[in-house]
């Protein structure tokens, strides 16, 4: 049930610097609200595109496109009635439904949201959530919070693994009278509940356990017992610094000369 | 001097462990209970439930970390990355001001307790429908923003419906959870 996005691989964004992607990832995000002609969004999220096809496939490009779609098409319904000025495209009467700035804005609004969602999916698709972290700490991320999120990822499947186990035990029992289970939310929540506090109470049983744990690691004294590791360099990092400025160069430029 | 440095480091050791596994339950109740919001594809889900029991039971600065960063996990490994930042803001401030609220008013009666809880209820809410409609907004346009709005006050009202009594429950069970709160 708890999975995450990352899946092995051998493609050039796998073995790409994960700290160059976390360099990378805001100023793409900038570069999308930008003012920027609607050809420019289009044109750098089919170069988003391509990039996916080629390194990830076909089936990761529809992936986070199949998540995302209901809300395109909400975009692309609800956004032109909030533009009614310029050339009406669709009028019903009096009243007009579509003008070509209301058209435009909905696919820039689309480009825009659509490419925001793909870098976002490369980045967990091809990093491994250990490699984002020692990412995020050589970009001085505090330790403790690094550490925080290491133990929660590791503590995660085991508290899935007890709710599984918890939902197991309770469906073994029945009411004495054995009356017919209720249907409906209310009698889905209450049916819940109990699994939820004995859940947490579990989890906040395992708190002294760990504090103790984390102590005898030495967290919190001046000599610590314990470092995050390097992230190995790539092979080709020069090459993968090179990239990344060309691509940065690029949409600068673009940017500077369509806008 | 020596003495508190020595327990102020000991309380580092117990608020990681505290934010570590409040943050991995937060992830838990968002990613195993969902209820699909079939328009946008997203999910009603108990998040807000284990917020709303971190703020009452740990304080105001547990929840911000544990809910900011397990609802933000959730997202990350449910495959909505590209929510992840805004979702640890939104829920990250809902779960620092409830708890604020809980700890600045004061809950003699039971009147008392239940117009805090409405009044935490209010602020969280704003905050967090706000933070996610206004984001919204400026990455898709605000007319398909305003749909996500009746889905962000819903999941609110399970937080508050559900996490009082799940608060009021482990406590009883499990006493030495009154020890907990910083």
């Amino acid at each position: 049930m708890i999975d995450t996005l990352y899946r092995r691989g051998d493609s050039f964004l796998h073995y790409y610097d994960c700290r160059l992607k976390l360099f990378l990832l805001p100023l793409l995000l900038v570069f999308f609200f930008m003012p920027a002609p609607w050809f420019l969004s289009a044109g750098f999220l089919l170069f988003l595109f391509f990039l996916t096809l080629t390194a990830l496939g076909f089936v990761d490009l529809l992936l986070p496109l199949k998540m995302i779609y209901p809300l395109l098409i909400f975009i692309l319904i609800l956004t032109p009635f909030f533009y009614p000025t310029g050339l009406p495209l669709l009028k019903i009467g009096s009243f007009v439904f579509l003008t070509d700035k209301g058209l435009l804005e909905s696919f820039l609004y689309i480009s825009r949201f659509t490419g925001i969602t793909i870098i976002f999916f490369m980045l967990f698709r091809t990093t491994p959530m250990e490699d984002i972290l020692l990412g995020l700490s050589w970009y001085r991320l505090p330790y403790t919070l690094t550490l925080v999120i290491s133990v929660a990822l590791r503590y995660i499947p085991h508290l899935a693994g007890l709710y599984g186990q918890i939902t197991s035990a309770h469906a073994l029992r029945c009411s004495v009278n054995d009356t017919p289970p209720r249907k409906g939310l209310f009698a889905r929540l209450r049916k819940i509940f109990p699994i939820l506090v004995s859940l947490m109470i579990q989890g906040v049983k395992t708190i002294p356990v760990l504090t103790m744990a984390l102590e005898l690691k030495g967290i919190g004294r001046d000599n610590g017992r314990t470092r995050l590791r390097n992230i190995p360099a790539p092979e080709k990092r020069g090459w993968q610094i090179f990239l990344t400025i060309l691509l940065l160069v690029f949409l600068i430029i673009f940017l500077i000369v369509f806008s | 001097m020596q003495n508190e440095t020595r327990h102020s480091k000991q309380k580092l050791a117990f608020r990681i462990a505290s934010i570590a596994i409040l943050t991995a339950i937060t992830t838990v109740f968002t990613m195993i209970v969902r209820i699909p919001v079939m328009p946008t594809r997203g999910y009603i889900n108990f998040g807000d439930v284990a917020i709303f029991f971190t703020a009452l039971t740990f304080g105001p600065f547990t929840a911000l970390a544990a809910g900011g960063l397990g609802t933000a996990l959730a997202d990350i490994l449910g495959g909505y990355a590209q929510w992840a930042p805004i979702t640890f803001f939104a829920h990250g401030v809902q779960g620092l001001l409830i708890g604020l609220v809980f700890k600045m008013i004061k809950k003699e009666s039971r009147f008392q307790f239940v117009l805090c809880l409405l009044f935490s209820f209010a602020v969280g809410t704003f905050v967090m429908a706000g933070t996610y409609f206004v984001t919204g907004g400026l990455m898709y346009g605000f007319g398909a923003a305003v749909t996500e709005i009746p889905g962000n006050i819903i999941q609110n009202v399970a937080g508050v419906v559900i996490g009082t009594p799940l608060y009021i429950a482990v406590r009883k069970a499990y006493p030495p959870v009154d020890g907990f709160y910083w």
